[in-house]
């Protein structure tokens, strides 16, 4: 037999199944679901720029990175000040390196540098 | 399944959008109910069906037909209401009687809705996170073992023992109201 907190229980699972929540406007949500798709599809491209625009920017920083690097190495080298001891960045021209290990080179063979 | 969800699936899978509209609108009415039922608010349910099926559209190459199509939106919809759940437990008591209602809105649906949230509220508030989705799904949306355990990835044995803490906790909460 069904005591009374079952049958209560019973009657608030029926109320609760009988009445189903309202969605506000189905065909907007879909629009707008659309339009939040079509954003996703495209999520490396900022909103403000057109395709060609976008893709002629990259091609540009393409091209330039690669001359930038061709030309130019990051050296470290430490800064011949007495006082300091801390190492300073600076940009050598690629030529520049090779001269200096080439001087570095012939000055080992003359007997200057002691290893 | 029938031949044109199947026809709409393999076309979303191209990319195709007005076939991912008719999959919207199959599903949308079920993902929104299931979405208000579990979070009890408006605006979360409706964020929460946009979410499911974006997650819907971008992962559609992962759908095996192992299970039914609405198993699988259903474990979308849950996976991310279950998160809502657990990352903010306490809003949803602080709003039972507040009732907001937005001038552009249609009143008649925000007092239906109000009174579906009342009345879920009035028993379910005080369930934990994963009590509530089995409750939810297996008593009210009427969904068998085999699909539960498919869409909250529980084994059927701890599928019962929530469902039975649930049924208990909201019988003495229904009593305790009317005392």
């Amino acid at each position: 037999m069904m005591n009374d907190q079952e049958r209560m229980y019973q009657e608030w699972l029926r109320q609760v199944k009988a009445v189903e929540p309202t969605q506000g406007n189905p065909e907007l949500f879909v629009s707008s679901l659309m339009k939040e798709i079509r954003q996703k599809e495209r999520p490396l491209i900022p909103r403000y720029l057109s395709l060609t625009t976008w893709l002629s920017s990259c091609a540009a920083a393409c091209l330039l990175s690669l001359f930038f690097f061709q030309q130019v190495e990051w050296k470290t080298i430490p800064e011949v000040r007495t006082d300091t001891i801390l190492p300073t960045s600076v940009w050598k021209n690629k030529e520049d390196i090779k001269r200096e290990k080439r001087q570095h080179i012939r000055a080992l063979y003359a007997g200057k540098i002691k290893v | 399944m029938d031949e044109q969800l199947n026809k709409s699936i393999d076309l979303c899978r191209q990319g195709d959008a007005d076939a991912f509209r008719y999959i919207v609108d199959r599903y949308q009415k079920m993902v929104y109910t299931l979405a208000f039922r579990l979070l009890c608010n408006e605006e979360d349910a409706e964020d929460l069906t946009q979410e499911t099926f974006v997650k819907v559209w971008l992962h559609i190459g992962r759908y095996k037909p192992l299970y039914r199509f609405s198993t699988w939106v259903y474990k979308i919809a849950c996976n991310a209401a279950y998160d809502k759940l657990r990352s903010e437990p306490t809003v949803r008591k602080v709003e039972l009687d507040h009732c907001r209602l937005a001038a552009e809105d249609d009143p008649a649906r925000q007092l239906h809705n109000q009174h579906v949230r009342s009345l879920l509220l009035k028993a379910t508030e005080t369930l934990s996170p994963k009590q509530k989705l089995v409750f939810v799904l297996s008593e009210i949306e009427e969904l068998d073992t085999h699909e539960l355990v498919a869409i909250t990835g529980m084994s059927s044995a701890k599928i019962k023992s929530n469902l039975y803490l649930a049924r208990k906790c909201i019988k003495n909460k229904l009593s305790g109201y009317d005392e």
